[in-house]
């Protein structure tokens, strides 16, 4: 008679949005394992259908209330190709400025309240908080400095108002921008702190080689910069995205899966970023990463709470650069007249790339969007990642595996909401 | 009357019922006198420890998800315990306001009293809320004005 041993956690914590993941082992060996995405689809892509090209920015921040900058940034950056537009550097710095903000947010949050206190033992990020009061405050203290970044630019911290196709609605001033300076200082000190109190992690030892893809640029870390490079040797224009990559639609996932078109899954995010970018990020990240000793493209995922931290230090030197060298814009936005045709956007969310791609009309109105998030790009490879964690650890009581199969999942900060915006709902009626 | 009293109208009047929270703030600004701060916040809640700073009295208004029929009124002191899970979170990412009310619990930044006036929703997405929110306004700010004028 076969025994079967069922792992199963019916609603992840700890993640956003809603999400199960269930593993069978079967007389010892791995059966099914499945990341699954429950939440309901959110149909994004169809009610864009119609509405103004203006509009993009402000409806996609929606998707997400941790990373609305990068869905913001990717359509501008689309409306703004489609139109035959640059925006030029003023309003470029300044775009990278709000997008530093929301690195440090996102990435303070994860670290500190979400993944830790996996790596700590303890169930939450508020039970840990009594244990470790400083270390929290910490973590909130710099999670503040990036809201702060984003309501200065952004017009307030959650879903941003103030970005535009072809700039923004209103430029920050001198004494905004001094006052930003002032907690990017203090930021500086517990950024490099961060780096150095994660490393000393108990990191698993847990390698498995994947392609990682991000945008990637000689010059700079990227945010909207760049082209989508590959560890495997993909180097690509961003309108050339459908030409390599396809989304697919499982039947346990309410998210489509993309894949690379000749041999499927990557990953995507800031170990994937780090992989490809090292080069050019701010030097005291990379000293910090070196004394940390992250070496860039390891392929071991629980190092991706390294990552971000050194990210999260980036983010706060790079802002402090920018307001630095900052001649401000000579107006807070340019003219951009509709043009019929089809743009492509790209740019690294926190959790990785996010590709937007629109057709629109003539007269403005969009006919066609496909918006494709870091979380439907790496489930595969969330999924490949529980296999060896699972493989490694099936001599660990349920309890014991349950908890590091979760751990794994978080290392790549799965933002489910931002994965189920999808169109293509299919009903199977008989 | 102390002077540190501050009411947090939390929620979001493009999503329903959530608007709630603001709706009695407003209400409640009207009420009240300049030593009682008013504000809304549409933020995640982890700023919300923020946004209630120094002040010794913190009243939070939100609205919840379960809790009886739409427009029931719920007062919880934070003191008394922990604030039950489903009261709704404008936030994502997975902490609401109880989440965030026992964060600042752990790190020892609760106001010295904080009191949560929940009301129950119906309906959580379009603008405007339903009859029978909108009908528990006046409730809720009674609500609130009995922990303003004791505090």
């Amino acid at each position: 008679m076969s025994e079967t041993r069922t792992i199963e956690v019916g609603y992840l914590a700890r993640v956003e949005g809603e999400g199960s993941l269930r593993a069978e082992v079967i007389d010892g060996e791995l059966g099914n394992v499945e990341f699954s995405i429950f939440e309901p689809p959110r149909f994004f892509e169809a009610f864009l259908r119609g509405r103004r090209f203006t509009e993009a920015p402000d409806i996609t921040s929606r998707i997400c209330g941790i990373c609305p900058i990068a869905y913001q940034m990717s359509s501008v950056t689309a409306m703004e190709d489609v139109c035959g537009v640059d925006v030029g550097d003023p309003l470029h710095e300044l775009r990278r400025l709000i997008y530093c903000g929301e690195y440090i947010e996102s990435h303070a949050l994860h670290i500190y309240l979400l993944h830790v206190p996996d790596f700590l033992g303890y169930e939450s990020g508020i039970a840990m908080a009594a244990d470790h009061r400083a270390v929290v405050e910490r973590g909130l203290r710099l999670k503040q400095t990036g809201n702060e970044i984003i309501r200065v630019l952004g017009g307030r911290e959650i879903h941003p108002v103030n970005v535009r196709v072809g700039g923004f609605w209103r430029l920050p001033t001198r004494k905004d921008l001094d006052g930003l300076a002032t907690e990017l200082d203090r930021a500086r000190d517990e950024a490099a702190e961060t780096v150095r109190w994660v490393s000393q992690l108990n990191i698993p030892d847990v390698t498995r080689p994947v392609e990682f893809v991000a945008l990637s640029d000689p010059d700079r870390y990227p945010f909207t910069e760049g082209r989508i490079r590959s560890s495997r040797g993909i180097d690509i224009d961003v309108s050339e995205w459908n030409e390599v990559f396809v989304e697919q639609h499982v039947e346990r996932s309410n998210a489509l899966h993309a894949v690379i078109r000749e041999r499927g899954m990557y990953a995507v995010g800031p170990t994937a970023r780090f992989a490809l970018n090292h080069e050019v990020i701010q030097p005291v990240a990379a000293r910090a990463a070196a004394e940390a000793g992250l070496e860039p493209g390891v392929p071991n995922p629980f190092q991706s709470i390294i990552v971000r931290a050194v990210e999260t230090l980036h983010a706060v030197e790079e802002a402090l650069a920018i307001i630095d060298a900052y001649e401000p814009p000579v107006e807070a936005s340019i003219p951009v007249d509709p043009v019929a045709g089809v743009g492509h956007g790209a740019s690294e969310a926190p959790r990785g790339l996010l590709y937007h791609r629109y057709g629109i009309r003539a007269d403005g109105e969009i006919a066609e969007a496909q918006i494709v998030p870091p979380t439907s790009q790496n489930q595969l490879s969330i999924e490949a990642d529980l296999r060896e964690v699972l493989v490694a650890n099936l001599d660990k009581p349920d309890a014991e595996l349950q908890w590091i199969l979760e751990q794994a999942i978080r290392n790549y900060d799965p933002c489910i909401s931002c994965a189920t915006h999808f169109l293509r709902l299919e009903i199977d009626r008989g | 009357m102390a002077d540190s009293v501050r009411v947090v109208g939390v929620g979001n009047p493009s999503r329903g019922d959530d608007g709630i929270g603001p709706a009695v703030a407003a209400e409640v600004a009207i009420r009240v006198d300049s030593s009682v701060d008013v504000v809304v916040s549409t933020s995640d809640p982890h700023s919300l420890i923020e946004r209630w700073g120094s002040a010794d009295t913190v009243v939070l208004v939100d609205a919840m998800v379960h809790g009886g029929p739409p427009g029931t009124v719920t007062v919880f002191d934070a003191a008394l315990g922990p604030l039950p899970a489903d009261i709704e979170s404008v936030s994502s990412h997975g902490m609401g306001i109880p989440a965030a009310v026992e964060l600042a619990r752990s790190l020892g930044r609760l106001p010295e009293h904080l009191v949560v006036v929940g009301v129950a929703g119906r309906e959580f997405e379009g603008i405007g809320m339903t009859r029978e929110v909108r009908g528990a306004v006046e409730d809720a700010v009674r609500a609130v004005m009995e922990v303003v004028e004791h505090a």
